[in-house]
């Protein structure tokens, strides 16, 4: 016994126990199944609501909420924002922010319809151009950011506006509008009852699930996104990841626009700050899903046609335009929330 | 054997049995903090169980234990970070309710010292002297900055230093800098009343400045304050405290056991439940690598930083050679420098047969000759806190494992083999690398470099923040990557580690030559060198 033990009365008494390397209270208890339920519960809380908006409104309005045409008009009218968002989760998957998504998809839409109606360019030259325009920007957006070192929100912020501005210079301050069967059979032939470009958005999503999830980029991507430093240290080459995404993000808008003047058939280059909030709620709501706390593109996915759903259901209900905007607001600060207390409660798990 | 006493405060109970009459100054009645029965639950597990601690006026009172033993969740309870779930506080005889209100610790003069020493560089010594306590005229509503400043002047001079009150923060040296921190922790306090918790206060400041700091800490405890200290340094405790409480797994293993009455050993003993294997940590005799005449793996020469001076340096496979130094002699440049990841520095380094000017322009390269660098800082530059204990690990190889597919089965086997190898828990691949604790966190961080098969392995402050027991695995470990052939520099502070595990031990010395000690190193011999 320790000799110290006539003087202290309160010496626990298994002092001399053997080796008592018992985990940190902070510990996870692995495989418990309490946990699994809650963990699977928590993947996939968001898919359990949107299921219960589809009861819901289907309860209220059975009659025009359950039928093929609401389902296509929920699940074909989205590519636009898939791409959008997607683009914009590039940046922020890797800690960056590009709020330009929209105005570059913007261009590129207003670009290939201004080349095609009015220079007569081949539409396939204009689509071109006008992600080559987009890529140029993407390009433009990490020169600032990473070379000069200049803040991401206010550098992306401020080209967004500008390229508005050139947008409704190019169009004149209206519309443009677009004829191309071409490029409306590369955008929007019917298969299966949605346009085509609904499985580009599916087929981009699994390709960027993919690398983020089984490929050394995707890794080194997630690294870079949560402590740089520690990614710089184990060698990733960081400021090159941080312009790629700044590319990409911008290369996958400026093929949305392509996608969405080819099958809407026109473009209003004022509206292209209405898909920036949508694209902004669908990314943060889809760190609440499959990999919550994370930027994830099936959560991505998720969220939009979750949000559409909700769109389209409040606009049977009689509920006037105004409610997008209040739906898309108030998802993302429900998002930020959760996406939060997800992300606290990975720390302290 | 707590008692079950209903009137604490009034006849309060003495839980050490050589408590009473420790106080430095022999200060007695009242508790100025009294904790019974603390206990916390975080779902199952419970992290804090039973514990009682009384602090008295005029006491220097150390709380240890290895991490996650409970000590930072009681400071958590007691700065009311968290809620306990059962248990009673009371300051100066005053039951506080739970969780513990910030109005509360400032009325009964409970202040905290907290690990980071929470400051603000960018500020002046008075700005951060007084930050939330500004007083805005009655009118005006504008900061009275001339009463600020006599404020902040006053509280100086009670703890007899003297600071220039319009100096920003960041250009203080760090002894200075923790003397703001412990300004503003007892400016509200009125002299010789209350109690000032340090939270490992003392683990970012340089060794030079701790006899200053301590002379503070004991100069304050004489005006009849009670000061709890929460350590891992045993020889810090030893030398500065009086009483000293032991919580391990939870629970008390000690309660207010007089310092005077246990060695240092005891005191380990208490920490860890079981007998620390003393001694050195010596080379494997069988695994003389390299042969008769051991390569050299890595060569330093004329290196020189913003402060570093001319440091020559060459260490064969086999050895463990230790960097040490106090002041400004450059030691926290080292690992930049040599990693390549600094820029203002000069003169060269070869690890293997590839050579580098310095300053190293292509990092990458110097990795790829075989230099693995652990960073000091472990959650800021050597794990990602949210990211998964598995890929943390595995970061450094996912590019070479293959560009277009990365595979699980290497990553797990990977996995497997560093808790094999240093017991890491819990052994679980997928938790955040922030769930474990330090001791974990620095295993999984040496795993993560030791799998890369570096020839060379820089390693800065490995047992730093990390309980006694993961020490020495470390320590081990480091030993054990020699024995296998690799060559390892360790750059740190704490000389009794150094001592344990070095062959050679460099001591930096500012604006002097380095000096190198061989043979048996002895931590007295280190101590002598950096400050002689």
């Amino acid at each position: 016994m320790p000799p110290h033990t006539s003087a202290t009365s309160t010496v626990a008494a298994d002092t001399a126990q053997a080796p008592s390397r018992k985990p940190a209270p902070t510990a996870v208890e692995g495989g418990s199944f309490q946990k699994i339920a809650a963990d699977t519960s928590r993947r996939g809380s968001l898919i359990v609501v949107w299921i219960a908006l589809f009861i819901l409104f289907g309860l209220l309005r059975p009659d025009q909420f359950l039928t093929v045409g609401t389902l296509q008009t929920i699940f074909g009218s989205q590519q636009a924002l898939v791409f959008i968002g997607l683009g914009a989760l590039c940046a922020f998957s890797v800690g960056e922010f590009d709020f330009s998504v929209a105005a570059v998809a913007g261009l590129s839409a207003t670009l290939v319809a201004v080349l095609v109606s009015d220079q007569g360019v081949n539409v396939w030259l204009a689509a071109l151009i006008a992600v080559a325009a987009a890529v140029g920007i993407g390009a433009f957006n990490a020169l600032l950011i990473i070379k000069i070192g200049i803040n991401p929100i206010v550098t992306t912020l401020g080209v967004a506006t500008l390229l508005t501005g050139v947008s409704s210079r190019i169009s004149n301050g209206g519309s443009v509008f677009l004829d191309s069967p071409e490029l409306y059979k590369v955008a929007a032939t019917n298969v299966l009852g949605l346009p085509i470009s609904f499985y580009y958005g599916l087929a981009l999503a699994a390709i960027f699930t993919y690398v983020m999830t089984s490929t050394p980029l995707g890794r080194h991507m997630l690294f870079v996104g949560s402590n740089r430093s520690v990614a710089r240290l184990a060698m990733v080459r960081v400021d090159r990841i941080r312009v790629g995404a700044y590319i990409s993000s911008s290369l996958l808008c400026g093929v949305g626009g392509v996608l969405l003047v080819g099958t809407v058939g026109g473009f209003d280059p004022a509206s292209a700050s209405t898909y920036l909030l949508p694209a902004l709620s669908a990314t943060f709501l889809g760190t609440a899903v499959i990999q919550p706390g994370r930027f994830n593109p099936a959560g991505s996915m998720i969220a939009i046609y979750f949000l559409a759903t909700g769109i389209v259901g409040l606009q049977l209900l009689g509920f006037a335009g105004w409610i997008s905007d209040v739906f898309y607001g108030s998802a993302l600060i429900i998002a930020i929330v959760l996406s939060t207390l997800f992300r606290r409660d990975r720390r302290h798990s | 054997m707590r008692s079950t006493d209903a009137h604490p405060h009034r006849d309060p109970v003495e839980t050490g049995g050589a408590g009473g009459g420790t106080g430095s100054n022999g200060a007695r009645g009242r508790e100025v903090v009294e904790i019974k029965g603390l206990t916390k639950r975080f779902g199952r597990a419970t992290v804090l169980d039973d514990v009682d601690l009384t602090i008295e006026p005029g006491e220097i009172h150390a709380l240890v234990g290895q991490n996650g033993s409970g000590k930072s969740t009681l400071i958590k309870i007691l700065s009311g970070v968290y809620t306990a779930d059962a248990g009673r506080i009371s300051v100066a005889g005053h039951r506080l309710a739970t969780p513990v209100r910030p109005a509360d610790l400032r009325e009964h003069s409970l202040a905290f010292v907290h690990q980071d020493l929470g400051l603000v560089d960018d500020l002046t010594v008075v700005e951060n002297v007084r930050v939330g306590q500004y007083t805005p005229g009655r009118l005006s509503r504008k900061i009275d900055w001339a009463r600020e400043r006599r404020l902040a002047e006053e509280t100086f001079a009670r703890l007899n230093a003297e600071i220039p009150l319009d100096a920003r923060l960041g250009a203080l040296p760090a002894g200075q800098r923790a003397v703001v921190a412990i300004a503003r922790a007892v400016q509200g306090q009125r002299p010789g009343s209350g109690c000032v918790v340090f939270d490992e206060s003392t683990q970012s400041l340089p060794r030079e400045t701790l006899p200053e700091f301590y002379a503070i800490l004991r100069s304050i405890a004489r005006s009849g304050t009670g000061i709890l200290i929460v350590s891992h340094r045993l020889e810090e405790v030893m030398s500065l405290a009086d009483r000293v409480t032991v919580l391990r797994d939870g629970a008390a293993a000690a309660t207010g056991v007089a310092v005077s009455d246990l060695t240092e050993a005891e005191l380990s003993r208490l920490i860890l439940g079981r007998e620390l294997a003393g001694g050195r940590i010596a080379a494997d005799p069988g695994a003389t690598a390299g042969g008769e005449t051991p390569d050299v793996a890595f060569e330093a020469v004329g290196v020189s930083g913003r402060t570093l001076q001319g440091l020559d340096l060459r260490v064969h496979r086999g050895e463990v050679i230790g960097i040490t130094g106090a002041g400004d002699c450059g030691l926290d440049e080292v690992a930049a420098i040599v990693g390549g990841t600094s820029s203002a520095c000069a003169g060269r380094i070869t690890v293997g047969d590839a050579a580098f000017e310095v300053p190293v322009t292509d990092a990458a390269a110097l990795h790829g000759a075989g230099l693995a660098v652990i960073p000091q800082n472990r959650m800021a530059d050597g794990l990602a806190a949210e990211v998964s204990a598995i890929a943390n690990l595995t970061l450094p190889r996912v590019r070479r494992r293959g560009r277009a597919f990365l595979s699980r089965g290497w990553q797990h086997e990977e996995f497997k083999e560093a808790v094999a190898t240093f017991g890491i828990t819990p052994a679980e691949p997928h938790a955040p690398a922030a769930a474990f604790s330090g001791g974990n966190q620095q295993k999984l961080l040496l795993s993560k470099w030791l799998l890369n098969a570096p020839r060379v392995l820089v390693a800065c402050e490995p047992t730093q923040a990390v309980d006694v027991g993961a020490r020495l695995d470390i320590l081990r470990a480091l030993r054990a990557a020699a024995d296998a052939g690799k060559a390892v520099v360790i750059c740190s502070i704490e000389v009794q580690d150094l001592a344990v595990v070095c062959d050679r031990v460099v001591v930096l010395r500012a604006g002097r030559d380095p000096v190198e000690l061989g043979g048996e190193v002895t931590a007295d011999a280190i101590t002598e060198a950096t400050y002689a």
